[in-house]
């Protein structure tokens, strides 16, 4: 992606996007409170009023799931408004910015290492299903920042369209200049049809990874990698 | 018979990654997995538990599909018709 940058094009609006993504996500990891506090506190706010019900309030009571009787939450009796839960506590900040800079890397990576491997598997085929279609349809030509500038704002939020475009740009592979041009690793440009539906399939994979990687930023793990998470707590 | 034919010749010649897929007659199918994608994904994530994924992510994709075909259908009546 680096190199994409500095490439002899210069700047384009695509690279640009990467490098402010990149940024943001570095801000993440540095900023101990999270970029936006506000949304965090209302968040957490949502959180505790789940389980302010009226029976709760009265006696007090243990929120259990209803499938498996795992405990959720504890909600203290009423006169005590917070609510008390077993992953995380208000002064606790809960953003997984690594989470979610894994899930950039590859789809599904940021679940997997939040412990939530299901929904981390599920996420990876589907994803790099849908990114891997699209390449097929479209060939390498349909990552280009050149050409489609606009849709590789969505396709560089997964990693490996960066990959691709990184490629290009550094000359392991290139496009075919006409008919004769028999280069080793040279694509075909796409178009018309094929052209449409390669960058809709590849860009439409980074914009769902956009919300994986959302999804992973404030998703509480499971609680015994909520533990193992926690700083401090013998691992 | 002559288009499954000319659909195998089609794959024969065709270099995964290196070539484009030639799709411009049935392009319209590929709507589908994009459908069934998008509804996979985001029920994965809205799902508290994933039990019941794969018939929520179906109603789902099923709704995207008949919505689009509504609109396309409304889009016709309007530019042909009206």
């Amino acid at each position: 992606m680096v190199l994409s940058i500095t490439g002899d094009s210069g700047v384009t609006p695509g690279s640009l996007w990467a490098v402010i993504f990149v940024i943001q996500i570095f801000a993440f990891a540095n900023w101990s409170d999270g970029p936006w506090p506000g949304l965090r506190r209302r968040l957490h706010y949502r959180r505790y009023r789940v389980c302010q019900r009226p029976s709760a309030r009265r006696s007090g009571s243990v929120k259990k799931h209803p499938s498996d009787g795992q405990v959720i939450s504890v909600a203290p009796p009423m006169g005590l408004q917070k609510r008390t839960s077993i992953l995380s506590t208000p002064n606790e900040p809960t953003w997984r910015p690594m989470a979610a800079g894994l899930a950039w890397l590859a789809p599904g990576l940021g679940h997997w290492w939040i412990g939530d491997k299901a929904r981390a598997v599920v996420l990876a085929v589907s994803i790099s299903a849908l990114w891997l279609g699209g390449l097929l349809i479209g060939g390498f030509g349909a990552v280009d920042s050149k050409q489609n500038q606009w849709w590789f704002v969505g396709q560089m939020l997964t990693a490996p369209s960066v990959a691709v475009e990184g490629m290009q740009r550094t000359g392991v592979i290139r496009a075919k200049k006409g008919p004769d041009d028999r280069g080793l690793l040279t694509y075909e440009p796409p178009f018309g049809r094929s052209a449409e539906q390669g960058v809709l399939y590849t860009a439409l994979a980074g914009l769902l990874n956009l919300l994986t990687m959302i999804d992973v930023l404030y998703r509480d793990p499971p609680p015994a990698r909520a533990l193992a998470l926690k700083p401090g707590v013998a691992r | 018979m002559n288009c499954l034919s000319t659909g195998l010749h089609v794959l024969w010649a065709w270099t995964p990654l290196f070539e484009p897929l030639h799709m411009d007659d049935y392009w319209l199918w590929f709507i589908l997995p994009l459908a069934i994608g998008i509804a996979v994904v985001y029920k994965a994530i809205r799902m508290h538990r994933l039990d019941r994924l794969l018939h929520e992510a179906a109603y789902l994709a099923t709704q995207i599909v008949v919505f689009m075909v509504l609109a396309a259908f409304f889009i016709w009546l309007v530019t042909e018709r009206v």
